[in-house]
């Protein structure tokens, strides 16, 4: 038990404290994306009718007789600083109402929280409580706390995810939702221990599995993990993270930097942006980013260089290309610079578009290959027109990653069918 | 259609204009179709359609086009015969198979391929699809007919 241990060397003081939000203002703290997607769940037949079922109620009873059996309730009597630090955090959640923590015995550092009959239960394991001092154990108990207070608990996820019948579309859709819910459940963490700097030791105790009191986890070289993980997602072509509850690490410690950043910052539209980013970090891990014709994250170098290839073929970069080159920009290229550049020799974009294509270690889909000419072609007629320099252009590019040429006009053809048919 | 059908309906359909396959979606039959010119001013209709899953849980295509129907009536079955051919056309077509369906209309030959929509690309697709038509286009020949 670490809670009062003063031997311990004093964390960093936190660049950014959060003040712009009152931290009962629990709805405020939460990622947009998970209420959204916790509503779409509720009102999807598939789901509505496994939780009126009964496998679904003997699976939650189940779980909550599972932890009574192998865990031991945190009596006052007995770990005094551990039930004050429950209570201390239950006050700051009023709808959670009768809680009991309980501790088994376990070398993984790991929490959670079920509903109880009466009450809520929040289970951590031993090791989380040998090993994690008072402020990354409050952010680890406001985490599961926040689970509660977002209405997490209306919904476990793992009996739905169970059963065999479950169609996949709606099991991708539960584990985004999880993953958007740890996002929220991580701002409740980071709101009731007030230190960004605890909630990245925690996290990273937490993920790591080291317990060492001597780890130096900066939340920002802890985020900085983040671009890292994804130049190699995009390099492996890897889409096989959609069926993962929890974000990856480096990611959630990003959004809570975000988050953070702009909180000390007045909140607002810093939020917002904010909850702009974290929704395309997420996209990383769904089977083939969700939200646009140019919203594949792993395909962000094709459309960016394939893009501005297609845009330059009659010599300019209209706004509405720019506009659309924009939400495809890779970090650290300064798009107008580049731009001007490559309306100089564009020999660079087709090294980079080339090198985006061969670095690639899994062989592009069908899917893939379609996405990307139905991307280029969306930036060709970004400005109302596609012409035979741009098309001319994009056969090209289609011929440099293996695609017949002739697969351009069919492709043409049904971009502007589905365009004609969504009423754009 | 169901929305998921639909939407892996959808998928074929994007494979296909990559393999500059031209085709459409036909929601009511919950099928892609396409036609192919298969020389000799004869021409054959050719299906896909969603057929569940594979072992992996991942959605399986099946590619199907009409070759021959035998309509309701006892001495318009299938003999022994041309039963027999059925399987040894089995043993020599290349990307395809033969089978039959029983239908409404009577029972129907047909020419079949499966494919996993996971992995299928642009060339896979044009592949099978124009094996499908020629096999089916063939059988049909051989029957005096182009009805499909």
């Amino acid at each position: 038990m670490t809670l009062d241990d003063a031997d311990r060397p004093a964390p960093p003081p936190d660049a950014a404290p959060m003040t712009a939000v009152p931290i009962d203002d629990h709805a405020r703290w939460r990622y947009p994306a998970d209420a959204r997607l916790l509503a779409e769940l509720m009102a999807s037949d598939q789901v509505r009718k496994r939780l009126e079922s009964p496998a679904y109620e003997v699976a939650r009873q189940t779980s909550r007789t599972g932890m009574l059996a192998g865990a031991v309730m945190v009596d006052p009597a007995v770990l005094p600083h551990l039930a004050e630090a429950v209570e201390g955090i239950r006050r700051e959640f009023p709808q959670v109402q009768h809680v009991d923590c309980f501790v088994y015995s376990s070398g993984e550092m790991n929490a959670f929280i079920t509903p109880g009959r009466t009450g809520t239960f929040i289970a951590l394991s031993s090791a989380a409580v040998n090993h994690l001092d008072a402020a990354e154990l409050k952010y680890v108990l406001g985490h599961e706390f926040g689970h509660a207070a977002f209405g997490h608990l209306d919904v476990l996820a793992g009996a739905l995810l169970a059963d065999p019948a479950l169609p996949p579309a709606e099991a991708t859709r539960i584990c985004a939702w999880q993953r958007a819910a740890e996002i929220s459940a991580d701002r409740m963490g980071l709101a009731v221990c007030g230190s960004l700097a605890a909630a990245a030791r925690a996290l990273f105790k937490v993920a790591s599995g080291i317990v060492s009191n001597m780890v130096v986890a900066s939340p920002e070289s802890f985020a900085a993990q983040w671009q890292r993980l994804v130049d190699e997602v995009i390099t492996e072509g890897d889409r096989g993270f959609h069926h993962i509850s929890h974000p990856f690490p480096p990611l959630r410690m990003r959004a809570m930097l975000l988050f953070s950043e702009a909180m000390a910052a007045g909140g607002g539209p810093r939020i917002d942006e904010a909850n702009t980013a974290i929704d395309a970090m997420l996209a990383m891990m769904e089977p083939a980013g969700k939200g646009g014709t140019l919203a594949d994250p792993l395909l962000r170098d094709l459309f960016f260089w394939g893009g501005l290839l297609v845009a330059l073929a009659d010599g300019y970069v209209s706004p509405s290309e720019w506009q659309r080159l924009a939400t495809v920009t890779p970090t650290g290229i300064d798009l107008q610079a580049t731009i001007a550049a490559a309306g100089q020799d564009d020999a660079a974009c087709w090294e980079h578009f080339r090198a985006a294509f061969r670095g690639r270690r899994r062989k592009f889909s069908g899917l893939e290959l379609h996405r990307v000419i139905y991307g280029l072609y969306d930036v060709a007629s970004a400005d109302g027109k596609v012409t035979d320099g741009e098309m001319a252009r994009l056969r090209k590019l289609a011929e440099a990653i293996g695609v017949v040429p002739e697969a351009c006009d069919h492709i043409a053809e049904q971009y502007q069918r589905e365009r004609q048919r969504d009423g754009g | 259609m169901a929305d998921d059908t639909l939407a892996l309906l959808r998928q074929v359909e994007s494979i296909a204009a990559l393999a500059a396959l031209r085709g459409w979606v036909d929601e009511q039959g919950q099928v892609y179709v396409m036609d192919f010119d298969t020389g000799g001013y004869r021409s054959q209709r050719v299906f896909v359609r969603v057929n569940g899953q594979g072992p992996s849980g991942k959605p399986m295509l099946t590619i199907h086009s009409p070759a021959r129907l035998l309509p309701t009536r006892w001495w318009r079955r299938l003999t022994r015969k041309e039963a027999l051919e059925l399987l040894r056309l089995n043993e020599s077509t290349r990307f395809a198979r033969y089978g039959v369906v029983d239908g409404p209309a009577g029972m129907m030959v047909v020419v079949l391929a499966d494919m996993a929509l996971e992995t299928l690309d642009a060339e896979e697709l044009r592949i099978h699809a124009y094996a499908v038509a020629h096999a089916a286009d063939r059988y049909e020949a051989q029957y005096g007919s182009d009805q499909f």
